[in-house]
């Protein structure tokens, strides 16, 4: 590991356990939030799963119901039927903060029915079918938003990572080796000089003899 | 003139055609084999030796399916139209169809579309002049009772600004036409058809209503009135429980279909559609023993329409990916 250009003065060795202690100090906090952060990440992404499935079952079946009703009638039936619907969808998108993260909160505000059809000539198996795509919709904006959550917290995970990554691969082991490195020329410089002394000395004191 | 010797000179040609016809038709046997195909291709195969065969050839996708069926509806209509010149009974068939373009047009105006995919070809309306008419609000060049439906069902969503009254409105007109058309031709068999279908219509809507948690008022103004099942009986039924309601109707010829769809307090309705057909085709069925009259006549229209109808299960069915047991719970009683 290549030591920081500095030069190996003492000002610059207290300047460099200064920031080894902020260094270990700022390591430790990103490691208790990575871990955190995965902690909620696993979390979210078991709410994800579950919601996927539900969604995946409830989809097959409202899509199977509504393949029946539209083999029931024409197409055209079924097109008139839904031509100018009645009822509206909205989503309303706030932002929560999840660890520092900003993540989306979608929710869903229905109104009016779904039944915007005559109920003589369409047929009746119509009805199931779109009651049932109408109860995916909610679940469906729903596991978007986790999705997205997920999607945000693993960036966050990535680049709290790299951090983390940087700063006990990096930064610690170079302030770490930066630090012998000074401490061992400090400690040369000592020496030398305790060894000019002693040779002044004997250059001395043998002169004088 | 008695019916006796009336209905020969009348029907004579007429029925004499379709007893013709009516050995071609499709039979349970080979709608089972259309079921039980591997896929599309095969069933293709197995109309090639019917007389569906020529309108299939091309067809891949599920539209295509429709647009045979629809092609082979206009011939079977035209048919009618050659051997029986009478346009009242054409009429029956195809005002249905008017009504739909006519539902068509006035969502389209209100909601801003066009609207030209879901035409229907099989109307009489010339859809031009009739669009003109609708968008501009004139409708002094539409026949009635087109027109007085149409005014109807504009002032209706006017007021309400709810889509589902111009269905509503045209419905009730459209049945209201299929009784006169059938009183007109003072024959009992026709007129009891369409009260029952009338029954049977307002027991789906009775049934959906319920279902959807439709208010008291919505099924006053959806019913539809002259069938055997009165209005007013299925109003005052409307907030009792469904066990009152199965019981009402017990001595009825709807009982058994009433009491099979309640589930718990709701009704179950996944094969009602197919329920609702059989019923009609089994009633149509007294008029294979009548040799000749309007009977046999109108019977091998519906029975061909309701052939198409379970032709369109099975073959959109299989493209949809239904398994044979879904399409098989859906598929109706067949006339021959």
């Amino acid at each position: 590991m290549a030591v920081l250009k500095v030069n190996p003065n003492r000002m610059e060795l207290l300047n460099l356990r200064r920031r080894l202690a902020i260094a270990k100090r700022g390591h430790k906090l990103l490691k208790d939030k990575l871990d955190e952060l995965m902690k909620q990440f696993l979390n979210k992404v078991r709410e994800n799963q579950r919601l996927r499935k539900e969604i995946e079952e409830k989809l097959a079946k409202a899509y199977q119901i509504f393949a029946v009703a539209r083999s029931e009638s024409s197409a055209e039936i079924i097109e008139e039927a839904l031509f100018y619907p009645h009822m509206t969808t909205s989503v309303k998108i706030s932002e929560k903060r999840l660890m520092g993260i900003r993540v989306p909160e979608f929710e869903v505000e229905q109104e009016g029915t779904f039944d915007c059809y005559g109920l003589s000539t369409t047929p009746a198996v119509l009805d199931k079918a779109l009651f049932l795509l109408n109860e995916v919709v909610p679940i469906l904006i729903k596991l978007s938003e986790a999705e997205k959550a997920v999607e945000l917290i693993a960036v966050e995970i990535e680049k709290t990572r790299r951090r983390v990554n940087a700063l006990e691969h990096v930064l610690i082991p170079q302030l770490d080796e930066t630090i012998v490195y000074i401490n061992m020329k400090l400690d040369e410089a000592e020496r030398e000089n305790r060894t000019r002394l002693m040779k002044i000395k004997e250059m001395v004191s043998g002169g004088s003899v | 003139m008695l019916n006796a010797l009336k209905d020969p000179l009348k029907y004579g040609y007429a029925v004499g055609r379709i007893k013709v016809r009516e050995t071609k038709m499709l039979g349970t046997n080979r709608l089972e084999r259309l079921v039980n195909a591997g896929d599309f291709g095969d069933q293709k195969r197995i109309l090639a030796e019917t007389d569906y065969g020529s309108f299939f050839q091309e067809a891949v996708t599920p539209e295509d399916v429709e647009k045979s069926l629809g092609d082979y509806l206009t011939v079977l209509y035209e048919f009618l139209e050659e051997i029986y010149p009478e346009k009242q009974i054409l009429f029956y068939f195809i005002s249905r169809y008017d009504f739909h373009n006519l539902k068509v047009l006035l969502k389209a105006k209100y909601g801003e579309k066009t609207g030209e995919q879901i035409w229907s070809e099989l109307g009489t309306l010339e859809p031009e002049s009739i669009k003109k008419g609708i968008k501009e609000g004139e409708l002094e060049g539409i026949v009635e009772p087109y027109r007085s439906a149409l005014e109807e069902a504009m002032s209706r969503f006017e007021e309400s600004k709810d889509s589902q009254q111009i269905d509503i409105i045209l419905d009730k007109a459209l049945y209201e036409l299929l009784y006169m058309i059938a009183k007109k031709q003072k024959n009992k068999f026709f007129i009891d058809y369409v009260r029952s279908s009338i029954d049977i219509v307002n027991l789906k809507v009775f049934m959906r209503a319920k279902n959807l948690n439709k208010e008291q008022e919505f099924v006053e103004d959806a019913l539809l009135e002259r069938g055997f099942v009165s209005k007013e009986k299925l109003i005052l039924l409307y907030p009792e429980s469904l066990d009152i309601f199965v019981k009402e109707l017990k001595e009825t010829p709807y009982a058994m279909m009433v009491r099979d769809s309640v589930e718990g307090q709701k009704f179950d309705l996944d094969i009602f559609d197919r329920k609702e057909d059989d019923f009609l085709v089994r009633y149509i069925k007294i008029a294979k023993y009548i040799p000749v009259g309007l009977e046999p006549l109108i019977s091998y229209i519906m029975a061909k329409e309701n052939e198409v109808k379970t032709l369109r299960i099975i073959l959109i069915g299989k493209l949809s990916g239904l398994s044979a047991q879904t399409i098989k719970e859906r598929v109706r009683v067949q006339y021959v």
